[in-house]
């Protein structure tokens, strides 16, 4: 009996034994990873004015329920917007943002499910963000064009006469002859020539000259114009469409959800402030001056008055600057985790979520955006 | 990514678990033991894993779920937060980007080699009962890795570039870019991949056979199984296991029909029906049917696993001690139902995705046993000892690799 079951037992273990599968690995090609380089920056190498603070919380699913948004007609184009790419040869028109936010339409639809308004309403506010930023830089582009054409019609018009034809109003010839005066005029730009200017009487020798003038003040012009659409038709329009989407929710079911602000009359002392210390690796002073809609106007949070606290400034994983803090306000208190960056045009910027706790316990996602101009043209080392 | 829950089929075999079909392992019989007769014997079942037969009946391999075109589309899809949505959608904005534009795709492999050892002891308590007790101990050996393909070089650095302004948002991007099935288990709250060797118990089974008719020529065995839920039930944060149990309890019925047509020659057949008793249990619920990853759980998910059925027809020709055979067997298995009123209705039918089973299988078995010789008394032991090879031949939702399986069995 034993040895059978001795037996039974010893071919158990055999039966039982087992061997370690083979090591595998799985297919994989990767494309070299970008490293975040991080940046040394210097307190003085930037304002301590802060130029804008955007403090924006999203309303949730349950917020959205039944709310629904009808688009004013003046927004229907806005994730669509053009411009002349100054920078390109030929100046080509090129989306703001791209051709497929052009296709997108803005507005709330009622058919949507709330984890659907959820989603659109946070591709819009970020998708009008990525515009007005993009509005901002071909802003600043397209002024340092108009500078650069100011210029060459500044030299145009140094060497330029102008003299009036006797008894015709408003004409103008470049050569004194006998329908002209003797003295001739001078115009410093565009403005001046055009308002003085009707007719510019030219021949063989001139027209040249007057050509000049034409495409280098209708060059001016045109850029003129791109740079009021971008300011008005495209940044001021898409903060009016966020601000005017987030009331209406705010309206709905009665929570604040946005702040903005930008820096406030320089007249008094009261203007939000961001400054880093001379070797950039502490915040020495952060002060917003901000309306968060609770209808008690600006008002100071500070680490000096302990509205803002908990503050810390280090490098992150990613090797980039983190800046996170507590904001206590009467409404709600949010704490931020705000990743530094620098770049051209955009300057000194804190971006980064937002976590908004209501006094009323709710909790709401959200983001924060903190904007300084940088002080001087000094390149800054990486 | 789907939970392998088809690597569970490996582990159906006698005894250790009635969740999932898998391969036979021996030939069917209308036999009982005499009274008074005990038998002690040891089967031992070697799978490797490495391809199954998918949904609609094709040859993939088992990694198959961890191949996942890293489209924006899918990248959409399978992100539960509508925030999160919200920012991809206005990536997509920026970068002027279509659902179905792709940085390339999310690869996997999967190894799996398995041992059963299943004790089982049966008692002839009468002439025509016999009981038998089946616990099956399971040796696995799981290898596990993931990976990634990238495939749109100029998408990718665009999308890195336009996250400049938050570098910490870049970083996000690229460590989901390069370890895309890690970075969703570490979100989603599942533990890392691992390779893994593991012992553990199955479910044990408690089997009586009752033979209803016998004469010379013909026999007919009524067999009642029930398995009950002591086998290691799925780890719920692992997106790779190989539990031994379903955790529930089974009851099955069985029919065998022998035909004795010459001394040396038995045709066997059996019909058998099991049926998986409704419970509840604790889920992940899956809120996209593209993938089962998800961190969703809902402690009280009604389910109902498929009930199995199958029918074999067999034949073995026996002289001298020496046995030779052959099978073939169809199962099917319904699909698992689940139900839970946490979530929304369509996410519970996510989790019974691809439950389904059928499977077509040839069975090839030799034995040797010295009955015949201990009954001449020219042998001491009257033992018998068989190897069986189980080749899938059509399948859906199944392992398609063979099973081989030993068995010894000692009387007494």
């Amino acid at each position: 009996m034993f040895n059978r079951i001795g037996f039974i037992l010893v071919l158990a273990s055999l039966l039982s034994c087992s061997r370690s599968t083979d090591i595998i690995s799985a297919p994989e090609k990767k494309v070299q990873r970008v490293s975040i380089q991080g940046l040394t920056v210097s307190g003085d190498d930037f304002e301590s004015d802060i130029r804008a603070v955007t403090l924006l919380a999203y309303p949730n699913a349950q917020d959205l329920k039944n709310f629904s948004y009808d688009l004013a007609p003046k927004y229907a184009n806005l994730l669509g917007a053009k411009f002349n790419n100054y920078r390109a040869e030929g100046f080509p028109e090129s989306f703001l943002l791209s051709e497929r936010a052009s296709k997108q339409k803005l507005g709330i639809s009622s058919a949507l499910t709330p984890n659907e308004k959820y989603a659109t309403i946070v591709n819009q506010i970020i998708s009008i963000g990525f515009l007005r930023d993009s509005a901002f830089k071909q802003q600043l582009i397209t002024e340092e064009v108009q500078l650069e054409i100011y210029s060459d019609i500044e030299t145009l018009f140094e060497d330029l006469l102008f003299f009036p034809v006797i008894d015709e109003d408003g004409t103008y010839k470049l050569v004194a002859d006998e329908t002209t005066e003797e003295e001739g005029e001078s115009f410093y730009d565009c403005e001046e020539y055009t308002d003085s200017v009707e007719t510019l009487v030219v021949d063989n020798s001139t027209s040249s000259t007057k050509t000049s003038i034409e495409n280098q003040c209708q060059s001016f012009d045109k850029a003129s114009s791109q740079v009021e659409f971008l300011i008005n038709q495209v940044y001021g329009l898409g903060e009016g469409y966020v601000l005017q989407l987030l009331d209406a929710v705010q309206k709905d079911i009665g929570r604040n959800f946005l702040t903005t602000t930008m820096a406030i009359d320089r007249d008094t002392d009261e203007y939000s402030q961001l400054t880093l210390s001379e070797d950039g690796n502490t915040v020495e002073e952060l002060t917003l001056f901000v309306d968060i809609n609770d209808k008690n106007g600006y008002n100071e949070y500070s680490l000096e008055n302990g509205k803002i606290k908990n503050l810390k400034f280090y490098k992150g994983e990613s090797g980039a600057k983190v800046l996170e803090f507590e904001m206590v306000t009467d409404l709600y208190t949010v704490k931020t985790k705000l990743g530094m960056s620098v770049m051209d045009y955009y300057d000194l910027r804190f971006v980064g979520d937002a976590t908004f706790h209501y006094k009323d316990g709710q909790v709401r996602e959200g983001v924060m955006k903190i904007e300084v101009n940088r002080a001087s043209d000094d390149d800054w080392d990486f | 990514m789907k939970k392998c829950i088809f690597l569970a089929a490996m582990m159906t075999c006698f005894g250790v678990s009635a969740g999932n079909i898998s391969g036979p392992i021996g030939l069917p019989g209308a036999k009982t033991l005499p009274k008074g007769v005990r038998n002690l014997s040891i089967k031992g079942v070697f799978a490797q894993g490495l391809e199954k037969y998918d949904g609609n009946g094709n040859s993939v391999s088992l990694a198959d779920p961890f191949f996942q075109n890293l489209s924006f589309g899918n990248i959409l899809s399978g992100t539960e937060d509508p925030k999160k949505q919200g920012e991809i959608l206005a990536a997509m904005n920026k970068v002027g980007a279509n659902e179905s534009d792709s940085f390339g795709s999310a690869t996997g492999q999967v190894n799996l080699d398995a041992t059963v050892t299943v004790p089982v002891f049966a008692w002839g308590l009468t002439s025509k009962l016999t009981a038998a007790i089946a616990v099956p101990i399971i040796k696995t050996s799981l290898n596990v890795d993931t990976g990634v393909i990238h495939n749109n070089s100029s998408l990718y650095n665009q999308v890195v570039n336009e996250l400049g302004y938050a570098p910490e948002k870049q970083e996000e991007f690229q460590d989901k870019m390069n370890s895309p099935v890690s970075e969703k288990l570490k979100e989603y709250g599942y533990k890392a991949l691992r390779n893994e060797d593991e012992t553990k118990l199955g479910d044990i089974k408690l089997v009586t056979k009752y033979k209803t008719f016998e004469n010379k020529l013909n026999s007919v065995v009524v067999t009642g199984e029930l398995t009950l839920p002591t086998g290691r039930e799925e780890d719920l944060n692992k997106i790779v296991d190989l539990p031994g149990g379903d955790g529930q309890t089974d009851f099955g019925l069985s029919v065998n029909y022998d035909y004795y047509p010459m001394n040396w020659l038995t045709l066997s057949s059996q019909v058998s029906h099991t049926v998986q008793f409704a419970d509840k249990q604790a889920k992940r619920v899956p809120f996209w049917r593209g993938s089962k990853l998800t961190p969703y759980i809902d402690e009280n998910v009604d389910r109902d696993l498929g009930d199995l059925s199958s029918v074999q027809l067999a034949a073995q020709a026996k002289y001298l001690g020496f046995g030779f055979g052959t099978n073939y067997a169809l199962q099917y298995k319904g699909g698992d139902k689940y139900t839970g009123t946490k979530f929304e209705k369509s996410w519970y039918d996510n989790i019974g995705k691809d439950t389904i089973q059928r499977m077509g299988s040839f069975t090839f078995s030799a034995s040797y046993d010295t009955i015949s010789l201990f009954r001449q008394k020219k042998f001491p032991v009257p033992l018998s000892l068989s190897v069986s090879h189980s080749v899938i031949s059509s399948g859906k939702n199944v392992v398609k690799d063979p099973i081989t399986a030993l068995d010894f069995t000692m009387f007494f």
